[in-house]
Order: C-alpha cells, then structure tokens, then sequence
C-alpha cells in the first residue's frame, strides 16, 4: 500500500527505510529500559523493580498458569458487566435519542450520575453486593453504562432526517423505523460507545478488584486486581505488579482490537 | 374509475415559516390544482418558487399553513405508503445493498405485506432489472455513481408501487444521456402504454422544461416570492411519447411558451 506512494523500483529501499525508522522508534525506549536495569542494579535496595527480573517474573506467572487465570476470570467479569450495561444502555439512549420527550426525562439523572466514578460507587455495592462476583459486575455495569448511553443518544439524534421521512412515505410503524433507519444509522456512533464503554469497564474492574481485595483481606474473589492486591499489601513483589499492570494494558489493547475488528464486520458498508 | 376522477385536491394552500424578528416568509400562497387520477403533472417554476413545499404538503411531510388538501377527498394528515416520493438527495440507506434499498418498503412497509416472499423477491429483481441496474445488487450506494444512486432511488419508489408518485427533481444530477434513457423508463413504468385508467398519478418537480414538456400531461408553472401557481399548460403531444416526440416542431413550440412564461422571473431570480 505504502509502496505506491514511493518511486518505481525503489520498493527495497522503502523496505530499509522502513526498518531504520523502526529502530529509531525503538532506540529511545531501549536506552531508557538499559538505563533502569543499570541504576536499578546499582542501587542497593532489594525490592527495586528491574526489567530483567520483570521479565523473569512474568515468566514464572505465565508458567504457572496464575497470571492467565486471574485474566480470564477478570475478564469474564468485565463480559458480563458489559454486557448488562449494553442491553440497558442501548435502547434507552435509542429512546433518548429518538424521542424529545423521553430525553427530556431522563437526561438529568443520566448527567447527574455520570459524574460520579464507579469507584465511588464501590462502597454501596460490597454494602449490598457482598465482595463477590456480583459486586465486581455492578461496578463494570455502571462504569460501562454512561459513555454508551451518551454515545447512542448521540447516534440516534443524528440520524439523517431525510431517512426519517423516506421511512415514513414507505408506511413503516415508529418501531419497525427504529429498528431499521435509527439503529444502523447510529450505529458507527454505538460502536465508539461500545469502545469507550469496553475500556472503562477493563479499568473499573481493576479498580474494583483491588478495593474488594483491601475489603476481603486477601482471601477475595480472585482477578487480576485483587492478585495485585495481594502482592501489594501481603508479599510485597513489585515486579509482580508492574507484570500485572503491563497485563492490563496490553489485554486493553487486544480488547479494543477485537471489537473494531468486530465492528467492522457488522458495518461491511463503511468499509474504505 | 374514470380518467377525470380528481385524485389530489389542494384548495387555497398556503404555507409560511416564522422567522424570528421579522414578518412571516410566504413559501407558497393561495395554491390551488386539482390533479386527475392517472395524470402525469409537471411542476415547473424559478428556484425558490415553493415546488418543493407543495410536493411536501402532498406527501404529508409538511403541513400547510393555509387551505386543505386531499386525497380521494380525504384530508392528507402526514406521511403513508399511498404516496411514493423520491427524495432530491435520493435518501437511500447506506446501510442497505442496492436489493435491499429497493426492497425496503416491500419488506418493512405494509407495501409488500399481502406478497409471499418469493412474489417480493421476483417483484425486487425485476425492478432492478427496469432500470437497468442488474448485476449491481449487492453493492452499497457509497459504491454507486451518481446516477446509479437515482435509478436506486427510482427503483425503490416504483416497486413499492404506490397510487401517487411524487418526484423532486428526481433526474437533475444527471447526465443528458442518462437523463434521456430515464426519462423513457419513467414514462414506461407509469404507463403511457396502457389506457390512461391503469395508470398511476404523478407529481413531478423539475426546472428543466424539455423534461416538463416531454413527460407531461399539464404542466403548472409556478412564480415565485410568494410561490404562486401562474397558469397551467395542457400539453397536447400525442402518446407513447418517444424520441420522435423531442424532434417534432410542437415539442420545440411548447418549450418556448413556457420558457416565455416564466423567463422574465427566471432572469430575475438568477441576477438577484
């Protein structure tokens, strides 16, 4: 692709390019990373973190399967969250966005809430949710819930009033034109709710499981959260953390990758 | 019923817009026409002269400020699938294929209700098939030439086949060629074939005059500042109407009457 914007028959020479500007790009963080391992080394403090032993620890923690585990099972919580949020969210922003009168309702208690962090709502749930599960859900559940809501009122408000009218001059009922003009129209706006909504919900959870970690004592409820808890406040391994927390952004990452490769294929008419 | 049931009825339509600090502006004033059952009815006229609001009203997307209109001596209360319009931005669903836009109607309007599957299929593809749009089923409008978009835009309008046609300017971005090669099609699908008691009603905005003189039945020509209804011109060329029909010395005689008639405003309106 990039190829057909440089000279015939210089493709090699793009190639070269290509890879001295790539190590570059790369030479900045390696010297930074040479430069922790050797001041690192060089103080006398045991605990100092070293991308040497990082690198040790995440391989230990792959090994053993622990670092995987508490992945999948944060992972599965930030599913179901996001899920519960989606199917609440969705159809009242469709609603909002569609109808005045409903905006005008429920938009001051969507705003008043919006503020308020998930974590800050944390107390509430481990008070009635107990520190399981069902709590770390909620929280993803709320977290997710506001960017969605805001993103699909503004994707059902935009839609194109001249699709509007087409619908109606066709006969369609008010909610055959929601199904069919207002959701794919708002649709692109959707999906970058449902991006925001995804990340929010991977750092809520976080957030959430180490607080329930402090609650529950180490004995909680597992996650990648509450197993930086633990090596937090009970064996005190830093390279364990930084492990855990390079975890979370790259998870994010590959999170955020799989959905837009997800919206793309539910949307094949704003394809390039 | 006979050729000269009146099908549409505007008596004494007017229509204004409030504008904030200033005397209402006056779209359309005192319009009255009444338009036969099965009659292909041109309206011709400057820009800004109110074509558009009175195809509007008709369809029910706009109300009149003044006046009543019907149809089969029903007042028109909005919008429904008895009146087809095609839309001068087209309005098509980017989201939907070109099958699936032409089909919409039959398959979420009540258009296509009493049709099996099978019949709205058939009934899809050989829309598709008049205007000349085979081979491009699959593809989306953003896909699509210009043109392509309006014959899309057609032929969703003609399968929902509803008992009024309203067209705004539904041939004005394109090519003389393919504007000609419409034109014949359009006249087709109405019926100029049949008795004129199987044919359906059209209402069909347009400033170019040939186009009025070669489709028409009657032609309303319109002023403008108030958009008034200036006088109605029967047009005697014989039908089918066919490329012989722009060549004959009449064809040439009633262009020039019209454009007589409304030249001076149109000069007016361009310099202004």
């Amino acid at each position: 692709m990039s190829a057909a914007t440089t000279l015939p028959g210089s493709a090699q020479g793009a190639g070269a390019l290509r890879g001295r500007r790539a190590l570059l790009g790369a030479a900045l963080p390696v010297a930074l990373l040479l430069l922790w391992q050797v001041l690192g080394t060089l103080s006398a403090d045991p605990r100092m973190p070293l991308p040497s032993k990082i690198v040790a620890a995440a391989v230990t923690m792959i090994a053993d399967g622990e670092l995987p585990m508490a992945i999948v099972q944060s992972l599965g919580r930030v599913f179901a969250g996001f899920v519960v949020a989606a199917l609440l969210a969705i159809p009242l922003g469709l609603a909002m966005g569609y109808s005045r009168a409903v905006e005008r309702n429920v938009d001051p208690l969507v705003e008043t809430f919006r503020p308020i962090a998930a974590i800050a709502v944390l107390p509430l749930a481990i008070l009635w949710l107990g520190t399981g599960t069902s709590a770390a859900i909620a929280i993803v559940a709320y977290a997710a819930f506001f960017p969605l809501v805001v993103n699909t009122v503004a994707g059902a408000r935009n839609v194109p009033p001249t699709l509007l009218r087409a619908a109606a001059t066709m006969g369609l009922r008010k909610f055959t034109t929601v199904r069919t003009v207002v959701v794919p129209a708002a649709l692109p706006q959707i999906g970058v709710g449902l991006r925001i909504a995804m990340g929010v919900g991977w750092t809520a959870i976080v957030a959430a499981e180490l607080a329930v970690g402090a609650k529950a004592g180490g004995g909680g409820s597992g996650g990648i959260g509450q197993m930086m808890f633990v090596f937090y406040a009970y064996s005190i391994e830093l390279n364990r953390i930084i492990v855990c927390m390079l975890a979370v952004g790259l998870v994010a990452l590959l999170l955020d990758r799989i959905l837009r490769w997800a919206l793309a294929r539910l949307m094949p008419w704003s394809a390039r | 019923m006979s050729a000269d049931t009146i099908k549409l009825r505007l008596a004494g339509v007017g229509k204004r817009f409030a504008v904030a600090g200033k005397p209402d502006a006056v779209a359309v004033d005192d319009f009255s026409l009444d338009i036969r059952q099965g009659e292909f009815l041109v309206v011709v006229g400057p820009s800004g002269c109110g074509k558009t609001t009175v195809l509007n009203v008709l369809a029910g997307l706009d109300t009149a400020t003044a006046g009543t209109v019907t149809i089969d001596e029903r007042p028109i209360a909005g919008p429904g699938p008895d009146r087809g319009v095609m839309f001068q931005d087209y309005a098509l669903f980017p989201w939907q294929t070109v099958r699936g836009n032409v089909g919409f109607g039959l398959k979420y309007g009540p258009a296509g209700a009493s049709l099996s599957t099978a019949a709205r299929n058939e009934r899809i593809a050989h829309t598709i098939d008049l205007v000349g749009l085979k081979g491009s089923e699959d593809k989306y409008p953003h896909q699509l030439s210009g043109g392509m978009r309006q014959r899309v835009a057609l032929a969703r309008l003609i399968a929902n086949e509803p008992d009024v046609l309203l067209m705004d300017e539904p041939l004005a971005a394109l090519d003389a060629q393919t504007r000609t090669i419409l034109q014949d099609e359009l006249l087709r699908v109405w019926g100029q074939d049949r008795p004129a008691s199987e044919r359906r009603t059209v209402v069909f905005i347009t400033h170019a005059i040939d186009e009025a003189v070669f489709l028409a039945d009657r032609i309303a020509v319109m002023t403008a500042h108030p958009g008034r209804l200036k006088t109605i011109v029967d047009n005697p060329l014989p039908r089918p109407r066919t490329d012989a029909t722009r060549a004959l010395p009449e064809f040439q005689a009633l262009v020039q009457r019209i454009w007589s008639l409304i030249r001076d405003e149109a000069y007016r309106a361009t310099v202004a």
